[in-house]
This record gives structure tokens, sequence and C-alpha cells, in this order.
């Protein structure tokens, strides 16, 4: 008989990883003679190259640049704004402008100090403030549901309130790094990466070539949160070049420092909501506009700007919903993906919004946000339809039980009271927004019996210490009933495996396994070693406009709720962490440990945000670009979670399981400031909450 | 490069006159002359590597004194019970385990950062350094050691030896380290309050400030300020406006000059009112 699947099992990698002998790219060595590449970057924040002088010619430096690029000079993301080399001109501080290849690293460290570059420099945007004031946004949408308008005039009082949030770092476990070897038929790249065939397809346009000449092989990751989504292109791109124009292995790793400065982060985000009440406190409608610093380059913006409007009614049903955005460019290190793409930074602003709506009409919060929680059947924000059934009533229930959060919350409200309790309740919608998984990604998946009997999973999406081989390997072993040793799961490399799309948006699992459950009943039906493929197609239901914005933005959505206890220390103005606990659905856990994992992890990735992940540019430069001064947090800050799982399979996911890799960051932030705003007996608009902030908030009133 | 290992005292002297800079664990040099991916760090002069120095490593009582070899790391003063609790609890807050398993104190003080951690502490315990070179030795107060951000008493030709802690008894000892997190941060700012009060008998009272000002503050007349506010039960506010002119914090990464005096003040005036409730 076969074992319930969310059985925990170990994670296939544990070994590698815990022993130590886990390869990272900067671990590897490589056949014959490496050439490292180092990167001479952008010294000002705007403005035209008008020469490049260099010391003298050697034989053991290479300068590979623009003019070296075979192909197109732009990362092949949305738009073609992202040069792969500066050409004449340089956007934000730190932007690349060449390389400096050959074997010895002191020596292109040495040369590359005594380059000098000219300027003439022209005056930035620095921040995002200073964008919305003086230009326009390079994309913008809007989403209409019901009637806003009339709500407002029908309502009884609007509110309006704005919310901030800042940049967060990934902090990945080893920096970006990748190789590139020039090989007879072709370029091999290897690297810390989320998505291969996104590099595989970015160095294409860059070289010019036919894709058989371009293989990408993914290296053991040490996490990644989005950070290695779209910017392994960027620097793929460079070292391919490189190394076709050497023809050499050309091996780019960045240290901390680096990485830290010049490589994507989350998008800080302006927030406005205003709700329309009508007579018995209830949200008529609400409006909602966010604006996003993309920084420098649109990258992914446009799509991480859609999560966070679609995002807009949060939990809620709201009959009316009129929200717009914008994406700003500023002279800043380029924005990019982040676990919760763009949904973080709107449910700080709703929730907030939600807890700061049910004060003025004398509400309790909870209570406040319970009668206004979507159901099945209700219309999503952009007037698709929520389907399956949303528990969320009883995951409330559930962890107020675990937390005594209704004795807290009552006993924390006398004034002077150094402690708060805070609950944020959230969804994240999983795969990708609207029709994307049907018209861009097109996922395929192989599954291979050779000649012993084992299966292979040929997918291209990665492990990247988020526990994704155990889960498909786990999925595929029952599918099949066979032991785990019978299948194999070998890093991606797209000389064997198909695009079954990129390791991001809370899609492998529920998108990739359900196409690995389907592969395992056709191989089913073959004997012998054989292949298989299944292709993805998607629900007849789902509808999707995108330039309306209208219907099924998402096939399912995964839900959560968390609350936070801390205290805040009245002399020091420190945030003391004393309890974390979480009710998910995520359809149902494959594998219960690796779901408490993403538990522990995003939930307190997600209070970081909140509290203390602060990273601020002054003159361009980022000033918290060390480990050392930007502050994640360490065990002893965190405090144990306690976390519930509520099973409510999805039909089309693998045994059930829906997304649950951003889905756990997304709660954090709304949750620890909901109780910090209770132990100081003040309103919040903005994250994090550092010491400083709250001192300020507290000494102005 | 560190291109110079001396097994003995005599031989790190030697090195040390041809003007190499000397290392304990290294923990703050190798970060601070860091280079890219796999360069080794560019130290801008030669280094004698202190670690192999077997004489640098006593640690014991000497009369009313703790020595404390140069080769002590922070790791083994928190596992030895000839160490005061309350300096066991400072270091025990310094960078991480794997850090203070390298570091040395007599680097910390050598370092001579006014974010350094055990400073305080070795200033409000009037601990002293023994600096030894070829021409022979030397004692200094810490105090006096640390002439700003950076600088030091020491000679080109000498290195610490050893630091002397007077052993003394305190009824309260009041730390606090404000960091951004809990392990593994550098001091936005710290405080440390002592005293020994025996009824209403105040026999001591000491007070000082970490990361505020070039220097670590500790300020005899504010001492003896903060002795007299108390004995006739007086407003701590005098004392805070004393303390104020002499908190000169910066702005920086870390935290804002507003809320390192801000918050040091706060800590002067919840010590206060801990030795008043003792």
């Amino acid at each position: 008989m076969r074992k319930d699947i969310s059985r925990s099992i170990g994670k296939v990698d544990n070994r590698e990883k815990s022993s130590g002998s886990a390869e990272y790219i900067n671990d590897r060595s490589w056949e014959g003679e490496v050439h490292y590449a180092l990167t001479l970057r952008s010294s000002i924040v705007k403005g035209k190259i008008i020469n490049i002088t260099f010391p003298s010619a050697r034989e053991d430096v290479h300068i590979v640049d623009y003019r070296d690029v075979p192909g197109k000079n732009f990362v092949s993301i949305l738009e073609d704004d992202w040069p792969v080399f500066a050409e004449d001109r340089v956007s934000y501080l730190g932007e690349p402008i060449l390389l400096l290849c050959g074997p010895d690293r002191t020596v292109l460290e040495e040369y590359r100090s005594r380059i000098v570059v000219d300027y003439e420099e022209e005056s930035p945007f620095l921040t995002l403030q200073d964008a919305v004031e003086k230009s326009d946004p390079i994309v913008s949408y809007t989403i209409d549901t019901g009637d806003y308008a009339g709500a407002s005039e029908k309502a009884a009082r609007t509110v309006k309130e704005t919310f901030e949030t800042g940049r967060q770092e990934q902090v990945y476990i080893e920096p970006q790094g990748v190789v590139a070897e020039y090989t007879e038929e072709g370029v091999v790249l290897t690297g810390s990466f989320q998505c291969p065939y996104y590099v595989k397809n970015a160095v294409i346009n860059t070289l010019g070539w036919s894709g058989e000449k371009v293989r990408v092989i993914q290296a053991v990751t040490g996490g990644a949160f989005g950070g290695k989504e779209e910017f392994p292109s960027l620097i793929s791109c460079q070292v391919a070049v490189a190394s076709v124009k050497l023809k050499k292995t050309i091996k780019l790793i960045y240290n901390r420092h680096e990485d830290m400065e010049v490589t994507t982060k989350r998008h800080p985000s302006l927030i406005s909501y205003e709700a329309a009440l009508d007579g018995d406190n209830r949200i008529l409608g609400v409006k909602m506009d966010v604006k996003l610093d993309g920084g420098a380059t649109t990258g992914l913006s446009a799509v991480v700007l859609q999560r966070a409007m679609i995002a807009s009614c949060g939990v809620y049903h709201f009959p009316a919903v009129l929200a717009t955005g914008g994406v700003y460019l500023t002279n800043t290190v380029p924005s990019g993906a982040f676990r919760g793409f763009g949904a973080p930074q709107t449910f700080f602003a709703i929730e907030m919004f939600m807890n700061h709506l049910a004060a003025k009409v004398g509400e309790d919060p909870v209570a406040f946000k319970t009668k206004h929680l979507a159901k099945k059947g209700d219309a999503t924000s952009t007037g698709g339809i929520y389907r399956d059934d949303i528990l969320m009533a009883q995951m409330i229930e559930e962890v107020k039980k675990m937390s005594g959060y209704a004795e807290k919350y009552r006993l924390y409200s006398e004034k002077g009271n150094p402690r708060g309790i805070g609950m944020s309740l959230f969804l994240h919608g999983c795969g990708f927004t609207g029709s994307g998984e049907a018209d861009h990604i097109k996922a395929k998946v192989y599954l291979e019996r050779d000649e012993e009997g084992r299966v292979h999973i040929l997918v291209s999406n990665v492990d990247m210490g988020q526990g994704f081989k155990t889960t498909m390997m786990k999925v595929v072993a029952h599918s099949l009933d066979i032991p785990l040793d019978q299948v194999v799961f070998n890093n991606p490399d797209t000389k064997y495996v198909p695009d079954s799309g990129p390791t991001v948006a809370s899609r492998s699992t529920m998108i990739v396994g359900r196409l690995l459950v389907e592969a395992c009943e056709k191989l089913q039906k073959e004997t012998g070693p054989a292949r298989v493929e299944a292709n993805y197609s998607q629900p007849d239901y789902i509808k999707w406009d995108q330039d309306k914005m209208k219907g099924d933005a998402y096939p399912a959505f995964s839900w959560g709720v968390n609350v936070v206890e801390v205290e805040v220390d009245r002399d020091t103005w420190e945030t003391t962490l004393l309890g974390a606990w979480s009710v998910h659905d995520v359809g149902k856990a494959i594998d219960d440990r690796i779901i408490r994992g993403q538990v522990d992890g995003g939930f307190l990735q997600g209070i970081g945000y909140g509290l203390w992940e602060k990273m601020e540019l002054k003159e361009g430069r980022v000033q918290q670009a060390t480990v050392t001064d930007y502050i994640i947090a360490t065990a002893s800050d965190f405090v144990t979670v306690e976390n519930k799982l509520i099973d409510n399979p999805y039909a089309l996911g693998p045994f059930g399981a829906k997304g649950a890799g951003e889905l756990t960051l997304i709660g954090g932030a709304p949750a620890v400031a909901a109780a910090v705003e209770q132990a100081l007996g003040a309103e919040v608009y903005r994250i994090p909450l550092v010491p400083e902030y709250l001192m300020e908030l507290k000494k102005n009133g | 490069m560190v291109n110079a290992y001396p097994r003995t005292l005599k031989d790190a002297l030697t090195l040390r006159a041809e003007g190499r800079r000397p290392m304990g664990g290294g923990t703050d040099l190798m970060v601070r002359f860091r280079s890219a991916a796999g360069v080794l760090p560019r130290f801008q002069q030669s280094l004698v590597f202190l670690r192999g120095v077997d004489e640098l490593k006593n640690l014991e009582e000497r009369g009313d004194l703790i020595a404390i070899g140069a080769g002590v790391t922070l790791r083994e003063l928190c596992e030895s019970p000839l160490i005061p609790v309350v300096f066991k609890n400072i270091m025990g807050q310094m960078a991480s385990f794997a850090i203070r398993s390298e570091a040395t104190l007599a680097g910390n003080i050598g370092n001579a950062s006014p974010a350094a951690d055990s400073l305080p502490f070795l200033i409000c315990r009037n601990a002293s350094l023994v600096l030894t070179g070829q021409r022979g030795d030397r004692t200094v107060s810490v105090a006096d050691f640390i002439t700003g951000p950076g600088k030091t008493l020491l000679a080109d030709d000498e290195l610490i030896r050893e630091i002397l802690l007077p052993r003394e008894e305190f009824t309260l000892s009041f730390h606090k380290k404000v960091g951004g997190r809990r392990s593994d941060a550098i001091s936005k700012l710290s405080f440390l309050g002592e005293a020994r009060r025996e009824g209403n008998n105040l026999f001591d009272l000491r007070i000082a400030f970490g990361s505020v000002a070039p220097r670590i503050i500790r300020s005899e007349e504010g001492e003896a300020l903060a002795r007299e506010v108390f004995s006739r039960g007086g407003n701590t506010k005098d004392i805070e406006g004393f303390y104020e002119k002499l908190i000169t914090p910066i702005d920086d990464q870390r935290s804002t000059a507003e809320y390192r005096k801000t918050v040091s003040l706060n800590l002067l005036r919840r010590f206060m009112e801990k030795l008043r409730e003792q």
C-alpha cells in the first residue's frame, strides 16, 4: 500500500550539502587553461562615456566589450533595454562596461585599477519620488472591475492612505557565478541558475548563434530567491562573448560586495489605497495605485507590476476595484525578480490599510477582515472567479488557537504595553500570470526509462535548496509505485532536457509536477526502455485579457495566515520577536518537512523585509553592500515557528499540490508590522521598521 | 602576504622590527584588505602571523590581576573560569562563533575601532597592556593606548604581549550592545555601567559608551557627578546633560547620529534607574 506522500523523507541532497562536498560554481575545476574575468564598471550614475584610457597592452590581459558582441548587445528579457556591455552611455553606478580576461586575477585587478574612463555626467533620477515627479512610467496598467466611481458616490465615507516599501536583497548562499567553455560544438555555460533556458535564449540572442551551439548546465545552486532568475542571463552573455572571442574557458565569479552592489533587488514601491465604506462599515470598493522603482532597466518590472496590482484586493472580495500602476526608471541598480514578485509590497499595504480602517471604524481588525474575506465563487480583483474552496475562516480560527491571539491582543491593547501581536492574511497566485504558461512558457517534460529500469526526470527546473529534486522524485516514485532510488534527477543540462520553463512563480511543483504525473501515466503504458513527454495545456475555463487585465489571472491560489508577537524596547526601539505562528493551504504537501523549510525560511525573509532589511542608496550607491551592514536575521534573532498545514487538494496539481515557494514570505512583513504598531501605539506606513524609524515615528507622534 | 610564521616571541619581535604588521586571528585584516573573488587580500605591508607563538597564549591569575596573553582567542576567554561573567557576555555577543574562535582580544584592541566591543569594558575596568619590543617591556593603560580611530601608541617595533585586567567586584553591571541583530553585528552603540553599592553606600561607579565618539567615552568628572546625583537622589537629567556633550556620533550605513545619541542617553538613564532599584 502506498504511504501518504506528505510523509517526510530525507532530502536527496542532504548529504552533499551538509558534508560540504556539494560543488558550487566556484568550487568546480575545469579542464585546460581557465581565463578569469573581472568587470570594469561605471563609476558614475548617469552620463556619456567620452573616452577610455587603458594602460599599455599586456599579453595576459584581454579586453572584451560591446564591439565583440556578434549578435545583439541586449539581454533578451521583455524589452531590449538591458545592455550586455555599456556602449556610449551608462545609466547606473556599477553598470558593466567591459570584461578583462586573463589567467591571473591579481594582474587583472591591478590592470583594472589603472583604467581611466572619462564621462560627461548627466543629471540622474536617484529616487522613485524623483522619477514620478519628472517622468512618465515606462509601463502602466489599469484594472477596472465593478464600478469604483459609483461605489465612491454611494459611500458614507472614504479613507485614503499611502505606503512605502524599500529594497530587499536576496542574499543567496553563493554569489553570482558562471563559466563559459569554448568547445568544438559551441559554447557551454555552467552556473548558478534558476532558469537554464532563459540563459540559453539570452546567449543565442547575444551571440546570434543557432540553439544547438549553446548548451547550459545548472551548477549546484544554493538559494536564489529570484536573484538568479534574470541576472545570470546578463553575465552569461558576457562570458559567452568573451569565450567566443578568446576561444578560452572564461570564469566570472562575483564576490559578495560586488554582488550586493550591482545585482537586482526587490522593487521599492509607493502604494496608495482609497476605500469607499458604506454606513455599516463594509467596503464597497477600493482604488489603489502602485508605483514601482524599476531601477535603470525595464527587466521583468512589467510582470512584477502586474502581480502587485492583481494582489490589490488581498484575500478580500471588494465589489469594485480600480487599480492603476506604473513602473518608473531611475538611475539605480536594476530591480528584478524576488520571491513574491510584487505581491509582498501590495500585501504589506493592503493588510496595514485594513488594520487602519478597522481602527477608524472602531472594529477589531481580524473581525473586520473576516467579514470581507473572499469566498468560493466570488470574483477576483481582475473579474476572474475563485473556483476552489477557500478555507481562510477556518485557518484564522486555527492560528488564533495556536497563538492565543485574542487574549494577547486584548492584553496588549492596554496603553503603554511594550508588546504587540499582529495577524496577516495572504494568498499567492500559482504559476505565470494570465496566459503566460500557455502563450510563453509552453512547458514540456520528458520522462525516460533506461535499460536498468531507472526512470530519469528530464526537466529544466532546478533544485536551488528548496527541495525540488526530492519533491519531483517523490511525485514520480509514487505515481509509478517504484522505489525512490529508481528515480534519477540530475541537474538540468539543456543538451538533454526540454524547456519545462523557469524555476519561478511558484509554478514548478504545481505545473511541472503535474506534467510529470501525466508523463508517468504514459510511461506505465510502455514496457522496457522508453521516453515519453507531456506538454502543458491550459484549462479551457481560464480566460485572460492581458491588455485589459481581465479574467483569471491564475489557475489556483495558495493561502496563508501569519501571527507575529513582538516586544519593542522603549529605550533602544529594537523589536524582539516573541512568537511566530502560521497556517498555510498549499493544496497538499508533497513533503511536509520540505514545506516546513519553505515556511521557516519564507516567514523569516518576510519578517526581515518588514523589520530589519534596510538597503538605502546614497548618490546611487548601495550603502549596505556587505552582509555585515545589510541585516538579515541570524538564528538568535528568530523564534521557532509553529506551523500547520491544511489540506485542500487542487484538482490539477500533482497529488493536489499547489505552489508554496513564494507564499510563505508574503505575510511576514504585514504581520510583524501590525504587531509593532500595537506595541508602539502608532500607525506605520513604511517598512523596514528599523529602530531609527520607530524612534522618529514615536518622537514625531 | 603573510609570509612570516614565528614560533617564538623573540623571532616575532625580530620580524616585527622589520616593519611587519602584527596579525592575530586575522579576522579584521582579512576583511579590510579583501579583494576580488579568488584573489588574495591586498595587504599594504608585510605581516607577521602570531598564532604560532605559544608564549603569547598565557591566561592566568597574577596577584590582583588576570593576565591575558595576546594570542588568547575570544572563545578561549568566553570558556575560561577566570573571566568575569559580564565580559564573557560582552564577548559572546561579538561576531559569530567561528570568528570568536580565531579572533584575539589583543587584536580587537590593536585594531582600535571606536566600535570595538571589548573596549568599553576594558576601559571601565582600568585594564592595561604590556607592550613588548626589542628594547624591553612597558605598561600602558588601554584608555591611553588608543589615541583615535585605528590609532594607538604601539611603536613600530612593538607587539602587545598581554592584557592585564584588575580583579574587581561590582554589585551591578549593566551592559547593552545595540546592533542591527543579535549576533554577527557591528555595534551601532554600546553602553556599560558598573557600580558597587552596599546599602546606601555607593563605593564605585563607572560609565562607558562605545561607538558614539572617535574614542570610547569614559569620564571621571561624569562619574563623580553621577555618584553625587545618586547620593542626593537628584535628577538623572543632569548626568545626561553632561554626557550629551561628550557623545558625538556620526551618521553612517548602520545608524544615525541622532539615534546613537538618544539611545546612549536612554541606556544611561536605565542604568541609573537600575542602580536606584538595587
